[in-house]
């Protein structure tokens, strides 16, 4: 059952240099209680994508797809104030440094209160004031906290942000985002500027809230190698583009997509040797920036297999649920390049 | 968002605001300079006189405003004897001092009081002859000093003032501001707590207000708690001291005064318009003046003066330096003086004439011409260094040369009394109504020019008739004395009168029964405050 | 926080002797009260007298000057409280709208009523405001602080609380009084504060609705309205206290103008007459009364910031 499911989603944003397209006909299929790790380099357009599903983009962004809908609910017709209600009840999202994003001027009780599910009107007010309802929701609080692996709440919840380390507040975060159990959980990049340990322990409770709550987790990353382990289904985008799609042992058995295919090369396993001083293995050149993207495959300029048909866009091609837009894919001979399935 | 009408609710105040016009046992009257004392026998300021004259004192005989006639003040009547040296005065036996914080009176007045306010500015041994005063100022004891010989108690209501030569002016002067009496019972005091000077700051008197408090900028009075004459019905009366004249108008607008005196003589016009304010105009006996040196070449010669004086346009100063708030005049003595000589020949503005004139005379036209004028504006003038400039420009139109000195009041003292000047700004102002009182400081020999006689002229036919009209009985010859002097001067031109000075106060619609005399101040005896028809006392 | 608190007075301990060093320079220079030749014994003299709050008689009333002064002042502080209220309920909400809603029309037109405010200079608004009421038609007080029917005691200096003591004899028509007269001066510095007001508010609020967490409040589903109130609010003030604490002395400066133009009963006045009349005594003492309060008001916003504001409790323990 796919909770997510995006179709040929497009975004132009008006610059002073005219009409640039950052999300090139992207395609995000997310099933129901997975992990999906859309994985791409810092610059390559995910952050992107998560804005656009959730409404936040400015106005002079251009966003056309051809489907988007979660679950029933078509999110590109919804008014704002809808909008505004399936935010934080069916889709939550944590960022990248959770320090910066929770309020410096309250303490975590307040900014977890906030987000609480909503009681109506007197009951709200009665609970500032009548003490044994305002202990209800502390209890909820200290759950919630426990359910994300915090145990000194009684400290936590009394501080204010700048107090707490950057692993706890990422946690603090993820709790308010699972308040108030959403369908799907967006993490941007939640461990970006952790160290290994902590990453490991959100990683770790990503993991089980998808287990035993059954949430949908979209996990963005731009490091190959963590989240590989962790997600049932992978999307690799480059420049905007969505270059290979499909399940986990799909993308890391048999990538096809000359991109994939470096990405995995990059993770280093100290397994097999390592040569002293040898290189590490890196696609030459870099991102383009983004008012010099190149016409059709954006990757065409570093890719070892481009040839001059990469100047025209590749078409989406799905092989039983493994996805890839690329001219001259790889493919395995179990594969039969004349059956395309289509879904 | 939601306090703004808090805000809107504040200015809504507004209507909770009772003007001080609402208030009727309180009177607010500003004026624009501060008393210098609190006693009219030292100061002859009009400020000092205002808050003091009618309001803290009376004097023994008073002047009516109508009728012009001496009339009974304190004394209840009085006696004159045949050959005009003795006047006897009957005092009343009712007449009760102030009873303030600082003093309270164990009797009321009687003879000794009276002596010892006069004695103060005859004798050098009284006690408080030297207090407070510059004791040889030509106005402390010369009306008196030359005028009385001795005041001699007959008994404890009745004096008699003996005379050095007869001479008519003594009522005048008794009813003039100096003539007030003070309390000596309460100067005995203050001699013994050994603090004399208080005589004059912390004063005691028989009028309808006693003093009760002065700081800064405002003077409080209370209404006499024993007063021997009709009671008042403003209890408290305030002076609010706003030196600034627009300011003291715009308080009048806003209700913060009651009373407003000398407004800006270029508002005058817009305060005749103006429907809620009553305007009143008075004739003072100040006389704006230029003097011409006659002891300076070439001004020695009449024909210059009068060339001089024709070639100034006169209507200009009196539009564009007075607004048109003073009377062109050109006669020493004002129009309403019973000495005005209505034949005096006019000055015209007539500079093609008088530049023949002066030619025909070999007037030196390469001299420079020094007019000198104080620096600071006074009552005489809104504006000396104006007035300057017009004359200089309409002497420039002739082709005569002057220059314009400003001089500060210690520099005015002695470039007067030096003689070094040719043409000076200047007024007079006589305090008392005898045409004697304006014509002898100008004109007399004995008066020196700082004095007041800036021409520095001495005539011995002009000191003889001015001395013969002192002495005179008859009151026709006395008049016709006084036009024949005023005939010599138009014919001498020894003065060019500019304008003759009004006094303007502004009050509110709701205020009646307002008495002011230029001479001696404003009287608030009989002032009663209406409430205004349309306002209702909202608490 | 006792540290804190030391640590400041410290600081500005060095600011208040390069004070009186300032005052003593003035009153040794315009008045030699003391015939000694020694000027460092002089000054040790003159510090010792200070600290008893000696400053010496004014020439005009006998009055110690202290005493004075410091009554003088406090309608100063009134006339500046007032119109800091009056500009805070108008000038905050102004800020906030023009700050949500950047480079749109209702920022632009509240921007140029806010600058308009202030280019105007302060001693002209003052003359203006003193004819326009009754141009308008209202009535309302121009001269003093309050009518010179009301004789009001002087005991705490407070003009709005002296006048509430004094019910017996005049109910509340004295402060009712008090607080027209009041209006007028107070409005006409409330145009100054509110012009920077709206522009500090409008500065902060922009800051701040770009940073993070406003953009975490949106993705939990608040309104804006409930964004502004509940997250921008608060962490927009301490920018705009700071700026104000940098401004007080201008703003003093400017209610002391308003004074002389109002003949209010302030601490300008005080100054302008005193000189006026020759009476220079009075400097070095006004000099350390305004300038020790700006102090203390520095130390006692410093101290507010850290309450309300608890990113600045860092700097209790480093030093930033």
């Amino acid at each position: 059952m796919a909770l997510l499911d995006i179709r040929n989603l497009s975004i132009d944003i008006i610059t002073a240099q005219g009409k640039i397209r950052v999300i090139d006909k992207a395609n995000l299929n997310i099933i129901d209680g997975s992990i999906h790790g859309l994985v791409g380099e810092s610059g390559s357009g995910k952050s992107l994508i998560a804005k656009a599903i959730l409404g936040l983009h400015n106005e002079n962004w251009i966003v056309t797809a051809d489907r988007m809908f979660l679950g029933n609910i078509d999110l590109s017709k919804l008014s704002s104030r809808a909008r505004r209600k399936i935010m934080g009840t069916e889709i939550a999202i944590i960022f990248q440094n959770p320090r910066s994003y929770l309020d410096p001027s309250k303490k975590i009780f307040d900014q977890i209160r906030e987000v609480l599910p909503k009681k109506s009107h007197h009951k709200r007010f009665f609970s500032k004031v009548v003490p044994k309802l305002r202990a209800s929701e502390q209890q909820i609080i200290k759950e919630l906290l426990h359910k994300v692996g915090v145990q000194n709440d009684q400290a936590v919840v009394q501080s204010y942000p700048y107090e707490l380390s950057e692993g706890i507040c990422q946690k603090v975060m993820i709790a308010m985002a699972i308040a108030n159990n959403p369908r799907l959980l967006i993490a941007d990049e939640p461990t970006t500027s952790m160290e290994a340990v902590t990453q490991a322990q959100i990683f770790r409770l990503l993991y089980k809230l998808n287990q035993l709550h059954n949430m949908t987790i979209l996990l963005l990353s731009n490091n190959f190698g963590s989240i590989s382990n962790l997600s049932d289904y992978i999307s690799l985008i480059y420049c905007g583009q969505i270059v290979e799609s499909g399940s986990y042992k799909q993308i890391v058995n048999s990538p096809m997509h000359p991109y994939t295919q470096a990405m995995i090369k990059t993770i280093i396993e100290f397994d097999d040797g390592v040569d002293h001083k040898g290189q590490l293995y890196t696609l030459p050149g870099s991102i383009p920036p983004a008012n010099q993207l190149p016409i059709g495959c954006r990757l065409g300029p570093r890719c070892p297999k481009a040839q001059r048909t990469c100047v025209s866009n590749p078409e989406a091609v799905n092989y039983k649920g493994h996805i890839i837009r690329c001219h001259f894919p790889q493919l395995d001979d179990k594969k039969d390049a004349n059956t395309p399935h289509n879904k | 968002m939601r306090f703004l009408p808090l805000y809107i609710s504040l200015l809504l105040l507004t209507a909770c605001y009772q003007t001080e016009s609402t208030l009727t046992d309180s009177l607010i009257y500003c004026a624009d300079k501060s008393p210098t004392s609190l006693n009219p026998q030292i100061s002859h300021d009009i400020a000092s006189l205002d808050a003091t004259t009618h309001q803290l004192y009376n004097r023994l005989v008073k002047i009516e405003l109508i009728s012009k006639r001496f009339v009974a003040d304190i004394a209840t009547h009085w006696v004159i004897n045949e050959d005009k040296t003795r006047y006897t005065f009957f005092l009343r036996k009712d007449i009760n001092f102030h009873h303030t914080d600082y003093f309270t009176p164990s009797r009321p007045l009687n003879a000794d009081d009276v002596i010892f306010s006069f004695k103060r500015m005859l004798s050098k041994k009284h006690p408080f002859h030297f207090v407070n005063g510059e004791a040889d100022n030509y106005r402390y004891n010369h009306p008196f000093s030359s005028l009385v010989q001795d005041i001699i108690k007959i008994d404890d209501h009745t004096i008699t003032f003996l005379l050095n030569k007869p001479d008519a002016t003594l009522l005048a002067n008794l009813a003039a501001h100096y003539g007030v009496i003070h309390s000596q019972e309460y100067a005995l005091q203050l001699l013994k707590t050994g603090h004399p000077e208080k005589i004059d700051y912390f004063p005691i008197g028989t009028g309808p207000y006693q003093f009760k408090q002065k700081n800064k900028q405002i003077i409080r009075y209370q209404a006499h708690k024993f007063p021997w004459q009709a009671p008042v019905t403003i209890n408290n009366l305030i002076f609010d001291i706003t030196p600034n004249s627009t300011k003291r108008y715009a308080k009048l607008l806003s209700g913060e005064c009651d009373i407003i005196t000398n407004p800006a003589s270029s508002q005058i016009k817009q305060i005749s318009k103006n429907k809620s304010v009553l305007l009143s105009s008075q004739p003072t006996g100040n006389i704006s003046l230029l003097s011409f040196n006659t002891k300076s070449s070439p001004f020695d010669k009449k024909e210059v003066r009068h060339a001089l004086s024709e070639a100034i346009n006169l209507d200009t100063i009196l539009d564009a330096v007075f607004f048109e708030t003073a009377v062109a005049t050109n006669n020493l003595l004002p129009k309403h003086s019973w000495a005005y000589n209505p034949r005096t020949k006019k000055t015209t503005f007539s500079p093609q004439q008088s530049m023949t004139k002066l030619k025909v005379i070999n007037f030196d036209f390469n001299k420079n011409i020094r007019i000198i004028a104080p620096i600071k504006n006074s009552i005489f003038n809104p504006n000396f260094y104006k007035t300057a400039e017009l004359i200089q420009s309409n002497w420039a139109d002739i082709g005569i040369k002057s220059e314009i000195i400003l001089l500060r009041e210690s520099e005015l003292h002695n470039t007067l009394l030096t003689g070094d000047y040719d043409i000076y700004l200047t007024g007079s102002s006589p305090y008392i109504k005898d045409p004697d009182n304006l014509f002898r400081p100008l004109l007399s020999c004995n008066a020196n020019s700082f004095e007041g006689n800036s021409s520095q002229w001495c005539d011995e036919t002009m000191q003889n008739l001015l001395d013969a009209t002192l002495l005179e009985t008859n009151f026709i010859q006395r008049v016709k004395n006084y036009y024949q002097l005023q005939e010599m001067i138009q014919a001498q031109r020894i003065y060019l009168p500019i304008a003759h000075l009004l006094r303007f106060d502004v009050f509110n619609k709701n205020i009646s029964g307002l008495l002011v005399d230029p001479l001696t101040g404003i009287d608030f005896q009989a002032v009663r405050k209406v409430l205004p028809i349309n306002k209702v006392k909202a608490h | 926080m006792f540290n804190y608190l030391l640590r400041r007075i410290y600081l500005l301990s060095i600011t208040a002797f390069i004070l009186t060093l300032l005052a003593f320079t003035i009153e040794h220079w315009t008045v030699h009260t003391q015939i000694d030749d020694n000027t460092f014994s002089h000054y040790f003299s003159y510090l010792n007298s200070i600290i008893k709050g000696d400053f010496g008689v004014s020439i005009i009333d006998n009055q110690p000057i202290f005493n004075t002064g410091l009554v003088a002042f406090s309608s100063t502080l009134e006339l500046c409280f007032f119109a800091f209220i009056i500009a805070i309920i108008i000038g905050m909400p102004l800020g906030i709208f023009a700050g949500l809603d950047r480079n749109n029309g209702v920022d632009y037109t509240i921007m140029t009523i806010a600058l308009i405010g202030l280019a105007l200079p302060v001693f002209w608004v003052a003359i203006i405001f003193t004819i326009l009421p009754h141009a308008l038609g209202i009535t309302l007080p121009i001269d003093g602080n309050i009518s010179p029917i009301y004789e009001i005691p002087v005991v705490t200096g407070l003009l709005l609380i002296d006048s509430l003591l004094v019910t017996e004899r005049y109910q509340l028509d004295a402060f009712l009084n008090h607080l027209t007269h009041l209006i007028l001066p107070s409005t006409v510095l409330a145009l100054f504060l509110t012009s920077e007001i709206i522009r500090l508010t409008r500065h902060a609020i922009t800051m701040v609705m770009k940073s993070n967490y406003i953009k975490a409040a949106h993705t939990k589903g608040l309104t804006r309205w409930q964004i502004v109130y509940r997250h921008v609010l608060k962490n927009a003030l301490p920018p705009i206290i700071h700026q104000i604490r940098l401004q007080l002395s201008t703003i003093i400066s400017f209610a002391m103008a308003i004074e002389i133009v109002f003949s209010y009963q302030g601490a300008g006045m005080w100054l302008f007459a005193s000189i006026h009349q020759g009476d220079y005594l009075v400097l070095s003492a006004a000099l350390l009364i305004i300038s020790g309060f700006i102090l203390i008001s520095s130390i006692i916003i410093d101290f507010i910031l850290v309450l309300i504001s608890p990113s600045k409790r860092k700097s209790l323990y480093a030093d930033q």
